[in-house]
């Protein structure tokens, strides 16, 4: 399997005194499935932020696809799913077609208008995500579970290699979720698309992933089944000792 | 009603008034999607400084208030990088700066022959035949340019970060944008005056955001609302003698209200 993701030796401080990630190694390979979890602050969202380039790293270095972050380029190879409510504003007048479609963009090119090949596109993705019937629907009419699925297919659109996703499910009833996280398993699964995902909820990410990765105390520890550390061991290093794991039923 | 079509003033008024009808809302809603609303209030204070500038200076006050809004527009994003957790700073900082600038230059401009109503809040008879190719020109520019930049704009106005992830340029389209709005303020103020040219970006979309149902939707329908507030407010201001500025402002709040009582009236029946 190839890397799809590699950090190394990479820390962060937004301040001089406020060291947030230190010396934190990582590898992902293609086809993988990955959780990020830890408390609230622990730098979850700083960590995709570093890996997607919108921060700069204090020491270290990432690299996406081999290629460092601070040259990349191949941004169609990668998907990108923000938390629903910090997203977007719901009363946009923008339909679905037109939200999905907006991935494609910089594929198109500059100056270049939208074809019908490009229109096609956008209804096979909205398939995948069973929204197609809702193409002319303005996206602040759905529902928070339908939105995600559309964002979903708006990360799909550029055929990317790997997805990333910041707290998907926040704000979303629990069918929906559990809907959401059967998709998710179907694109890694049949898909072979690379899925890496922050999340509070260990239950299901812990059944659903190949590994997980635990972020806290300024660490990153990966636990996946071959690792000889238990479970246990690693959300009482991370979470502290109050923390135990309950499963959904 | 066509008799005030013989006046050559009123024929550039008119031909002025459907390009400036076009410009404001285009460049209207991908401002007030991105929530930039008060950046249109901030270049055209600055713009004032300009127009006295080139009166003092006795050159056209269109080219002085165009090098003015531009340069103000560069600054305003210079300074959103500088302040970016308050980008609304930049703005006030800038306009602070324009209003500051404009009267001392009004001031120093009192001895010339300066119809400062007239810019305020717009006059059609100050469309002059060698301002009409100007706005004719850089009108074609801006639409063309919003025309080709229109689906990464869209892009931009819905989700920055995704666009940025996404491959966007969004440094460089950003700039041009801004550069764009400055253009559309200078090139508007003959009509609608320094002090309303903004309500025209901002009324005619906030009408179109209650009713429209995609995003092509609502910047066809901004456009349609501006074109009649444009049209309407020139021909009444003629009639009745009144700033062409506020009539044409005051058309666009008719049909905001109109729109928003069609729409609750909708509602009810639902």
């Amino acid at each position: 399997m190839n890397n799809i993701l590699e950090i190394k030796n990479l820390s962060f401080a937004y301040d001089n005194n406020n060291l947030i990630l230190d010396n934190i190694n990582f590898t992902i390979n293609s086809g993988e499935y990955v959780g990020i979890v830890g408390p609230n602050g622990a730098g979850k969202s700083t960590l995709i932020k570093i890996i997607l380039g919108l921060l700069k790293p204090t020491k270290g270095e990432v690299k996406l696809l081999g290629q460092n972050i601070e040259s990349f380029n191949n941004w169609s190879k990668i998907g990108y799913v923000a938390q629903k409510a910090a997203s977007f504003n719901s009363s946009f007048p923008a339909t679905v077609e037109e939200v999905v479609s907006a991935n494609l963009y910089p594929k198109i090119g500059l100056f270049k208008r939208i074809k019908k090949k490009h229109m096609e596109k956008v209804y096979e993705v909205l398939k995948v995500v069973q929204m197609e019937k809702y193409g002319k629907r303005l996206i602040g009419n759905l529902s928070g579970g339908q939105q995600q699925r559309v964002f979903i297919a708006r990360a799909l659109v550029s055929s990317p290699e790997i997805i990333f996703l910041d707290e998907p499910t926040v704000g979303i009833d629990i069918h929906s979720q559990e809907n959401f996280y059967n998709l998710l398993e179907e694109l890694n699964s049949k898909m072979n698309i690379t899925i890496v995902m922050i999340t509070h909820d260990i239950g299901m990410i812990t059944k659903k992933a190949n590994s997980v990765a635990y972020v806290g105390g300024k660490k990153l520890i990966v636990h996946n089944a071959n690792s000889d550390i238990p479970l246990s061991h690693v959300l009482r290093e991370i979470y502290g000792d109050e923390m135990h794991l309950l499963h959904h039923l | 009603m066509f008799e005030i079509l013989q006046f050559g003033f009123m024929q550039r008024a008119i031909i002025a008034g459907i390009i400036i009808g076009i410009l404001c809302p285009l460049i209207g809603i991908f401002i007030v999607l991105r929530r930039m609303s008060l950046i249109g209030d901030g270049l055209s204070h600055v713009a004032l400084s300009g127009v006295a500038t080139g009166m003092i200076l006795n050159v056209s006050p269109l080219a002085t208030t165009l090098i003015f809004s531009i340069t103000a527009a560069l600054a305003i994003e210079k300074l959103r990088k500088t302040y970016n957790k308050y980008a609304e700073l930049s703005i006030s900082i800038i306009m602070s700066c324009g209003i500051g600038l404009a009267v001392i230059l009004v001031s120093l401009a009192k001895s010339i022959n300066f119809d400062l109503f007239g810019y305020l809040f717009g006059n059609i008879t100050t469309v002059l035949p060698s301002d009409l190719w100007i706005i004719l020109g850089l009108g074609i520019f801006v639409v063309i340019s919003i025309f080709l930049l229109y689906k990464e704009l869209f892009y931009l106005a819905f989700d920055e970060e995704a666009a940025r992830l996404s491959g966007v340029p969004i440094k460089a389209i950003n700039l041009f944008f801004i550069i764009l709005i400055a253009i559309t303020i200078t090139l508007s103020m003959r009509i609608v005056g320094i002090l309303l040219v903004s309500s025209l970006m901002i009324l005619p979309v906030a009408a179109s955001l209650q009713i429209a149902n995609s995003f092509k939707q609502a910047t066809f329908l901004s456009i349609l609302f501006a074109e009649i507030s444009v049209i309407l407010g020139i021909i009444i201001s003629y009639y009745f003698e009144l700033a062409s500025g506020g009539t044409i402002v005051l058309i666009s709040v008719l049909i905001l209200i109109l729109v928003l009582l069609i729409k609750a009236k909708k509602e009810v029946k639902i």
